[in-house]
């Protein structure tokens, strides 16, 4: 198996958590493209680094960031958006929560929370992890997931405003 | 409750529930990621060798240049030829032991061919057509 055989195969396992990662910036389809783009870069490399998958996070969030900067891919974005509306999550009869109602809230948090509890929850990474990515200190992700999941539940526990109120 | 990781058991159960949810699925071309990517590997390569090609055009081209620079401060050889000609008729000047050419007339005059001086011209050496042949 070679060193691209097996960098590739790392990053497909974690394809949908880097678009899910992409998506807070940027609609499905261009998250798509951002985290292909970057699998590219990562296969361009002259030597594999230390720790690929968090190099991919790294390298998905700077485009993803710089793309949804760009004023023309802003527009082209919210006309996709509106044309098709992808779901962060996949429906799954196992899930302990609505995935919309965790879309809404994940999607209402601040980037900066909002990206460490998707690091943390389904990437699966470690705080050191994190901080090498997101170039902030270990306390600091950690102060942060800690309010992103203060806000998140107390988002949760709203009750559903009804059609009577 | 506080946790060891500083959540507490409400919160811990919020991180279960959100790790219940699956991401999107998300399509990847790893063989079009690799194509990419061995293109644009092969197009860095061509761009180092157009770069080192040019670089050395343009060490070839200074040193011409500087070479031909150095030659020109030597004048080419037939410019060389026709200035060494040109001083050596500057350089003739006339003997003052000679005589003139109103002396050399008054002379004709009054004794003929006779009376001109004889020259210093060198010794002739005799020709064999032996030798020459």
């Amino acid at each position: 198996m070679s060193e691209l055989d097996r960098l590739a195969g790392i990053v497909l396992a974690h394809a949908s958590k880097l678009t899910l990662f992409a998506r807070q910036w940027l609609d499905s389809s261009s998250a798509e493209d951002v985290v292909q783009e970057a699998l590219v870069s990562l296969l361009t490399l002259r030597s594999a680094p230390d720790d690929p998958i968090a190099w991919m996070y790294r390298a998905v969030r700077n485009e993803a960031i710089d793309l949804a900067r760009t004023a023309s891919r802003r527009r082209k974005r919210e006309q996709s958006v509106a044309g098709q509306r992808q779901e962060w999550f996949s429906a799954s009869p196992e899930s302990l929560i609505d995935a919309r109602s965790a879309e809404k809230a994940l999607s209402q948090l601040p980037t900066e929370l909002a990206e460490v509890v998707i690091l943390r929850i389904w990437s699966e990474l470690s705080f050191s992890q994190m901080a090498r990515i997101l170039q902030v200190s270990q306390s600091t992700v950690h102060d942060r997931y800690v309010a992103a999941l203060t806000r998140l539940r107390s988002a949760l526990e709203q009750p559903c405003k009804s059609k009577m109120d | 409750m506080q946790e060891q990781d500083g959540l507490n058991s409400a919160e811990h159960e919020l991180e279960r529930a959100l790790r219940s949810l699956s991401p999107a699925s998300a399509r990847l071309d790893p063989i079009a990621a690799a194509f990419d990517a061995g293109q644009k590997v092969r197009q860095r390569q061509v761009r180092a060798w157009a770069s080192a090609c040019l670089l050395l055009m343009v060490l070839q081209a200074t040193s011409l240049i500087w070479m031909r620079g150095a030659s020109d401060t030597s004048p080419p050889r037939g410019i060389e030829q026709a200035s060494t000609s040109l001083e050596t008729q500057r350089s003739f000047t006339p003997n003052p032991s000679m005589p003139t050419l109103r002396i050399l007339e008054d002379a004709m005059e009054k004794h003929g061919s006779d009376g001109l001086p004889t020259t210093d011209l060198p010794d002739t050496r005799q020709i064999d057509l032996k030798d020459q042949i």
